[in-house]
């Protein structure tokens, strides 16, 4: 074994370059990149636990809102119902009455329509009776006879009637 | 044969440079430095800021996070952490590295021919070898028989390994920590940063380990300690530059016996052994630096 402090002290500079070389061009500034990075993740991790309680008192809001908005809806729909029955009963009574009013109009018009056949049917009646009473006689009878006799038939159906 | 089985406890000069002779493991040193820094280099360039680091930043994050993460397992403490990384990264690469490259092929077997003769002499001796074979060959075939006497073979064989023996062939590169000098530096370094890191931790009352006069026990404690410390750069360097120079002789041994296959297992456990060596070295500094940090009453 041969120790030579010349080839001891070429490597002890040999590795102290190396040291250094490591040190300056690797180490650090791959763990500037590592102190960086893990300042964006602690940055992100802060922004991320900021936006989750936000997001938990938006979700608490929301909730709040809802349970209000249930109740408000539940009381629109109750008061909806009453309003639509109140106008439901409304509709009945003006229906009804409307239903009433018709129904005298069409008696009256039945009345009206009533004696006019009737009256119609009278005269029907006449010309048949007259047209009848033509064929008995068997001769026709002039206007003035016809006219008397009519006048006088007439009246007595008047008085029967 | 004999070329095959080149075992050197030591390395090889290969040249000189101003009166300091390069060895092989040198070499082989300043070629894992270069491979080292290049990478650093390149690294830096390609560095960006970013989220989603792919390719290459994405392979130096992963070293330089797992380094971080065992350091900062030992150390507890991030202030340490980044101070002891640049340290044990560079024990745990270096060294790794180093340990590995001895694996490759070309390394232990690309030989550059070195001795008292010259190229031409070389040559020479090479040609005087052949023709001696071929003479021992040519008169078994002109005496009609296949057979080479044994007293022919040793003869020629004599002959070859006395001018090989003006000849020898060396290895241009060996593993750096298969050369004790490497070891020591390292462990030079390893044991100096302690006493460094542990002065700028603790002040000058780094030293009351060392010398103590509160007790008679803990005097002798304390020539414990500086004792220990001495004994640590021997442990360390001989630690290393026994498993990994023992590995190689294994390799060589075991290649130059039986070529094909038989060696792949051993290969394996060289790979093993070169992480474990590494990480050993590196952990035990780890740990000496981080007691250096405590004070005495702490530990």
């Amino acid at each position: 074994m041969d120790i030579q402090l010349t080839q001891i002290l070429f490597q002890i500079i040999n590795f102290s370059v190396v040291v250094g070389a490591v040190g300056f061009l690797l180490f650090k500034p791959v763990l500037k990149i590592f102190d960086e990075r893990a300042k964006r993740i602690a940055e992100g991790e802060k922004a991320a636990t900021k936006a989750q309680t936000a997001y938990a008192e938006i979700e608490k809001n929301r909730k709040l809102t809802e349970a209000s908005l249930k109740k408000e809806r539940s009381e629109i729909v109750k008061a909806a119902q009453a309003e639509a029955l109140e106008r439901k009963e409304a509709i009945i009574a003006d229906a009804k009455v409307k239903a009433k009013a018709l129904t005298t109009e069409l008696q009256a018009q039945w009345e009206t329509e009533k004696i006019a056949l009737f009256k119609k049917s009278q005269t029907d009646m006449a010309e048949a009776v007259l047209s009848i009473s033509e064929k008995v006689i068997a001769s026709t009878l002039d206007k003035k006879n016809a006219q008397k006799l009519i006048d006088t038939e007439l009246k007595e159906i008047i008085k029967a009637l | 044969m004999a070329a095959e089985l080149h075992i050197s406890i030591s390395a090889e000069t290969l040249f000189s440079i101003g009166g300091i002779a390069i060895t092989n493991s040198m070499l082989t040193s300043l070629v894992v430095s270069g491979l080292i820094i290049s990478f650093c280099l390149l690294v830096r360039t390609q560095l960006k800021n970013t989220s989603n680091p792919r390719g290459l930043q994405n392979f130096a994050e992963w070293i330089v996070e797992s380094l971080h993460n065992l350091v900062h397992g030992v150390t507890g403490d991030l202030k340490k952490t980044r101070l002891f990384l640049p340290f044990i990264g560079s024990f745990l690469l270096w060294i790794l590295l180093n340990n590995w490259l001895g694996l490759l092929p070309g390394v232990g077997t690309i030989r550059i021919l070195e001795g008292e003769t010259t190229t031409e002499e070389h040559a020479s001796i090479v040609e005087q070898v052949h023709a001696a074979e071929t003479e021992i060959i040519d008169d078994a075939h002109t005496q009609e028989s296949l057979v080479i006497s044994n007293e022919e073979l040793e003869t020629g064989n004599e002959t070859a390994a006395a001018e090989e023996h003006a000849v020898t062939a060396i290895p241009i590169f060996r593993p750096g920590t298969a050369d004790l000098n490497t070891t020591i530096a390292l462990a030079l370094i390893s044991v100096f940063v302690t006493q460094v890191i542990g002065v700028n931790a603790l002040g000058l009352s780094y030293f009351k380990k060392y010398v103590n006069f509160s007790s008679p026990i803990m005097f002798f404690v304390g020539i414990l300690e500086l004792v220990s410390e001495f004994a640590k750069v021997i442990s360390f360097a001989f630690r290393l530059f026994g498993n990994i120079f023992a590995g190689e002789v294994l390799l060589v041994v075991i290649s130059s016996l039986i070529p094909l296959i038989v060696p792949m297992p051993f290969y394996g456990l060289e790979l093993f052994v070169g992480f474990i060596q590494a990480l050993v070295f590196a952990m035990l500094s780890l740990v000496f630096f981080n007691m250096a940090t405590q004070s005495h009453d702490q530990h």
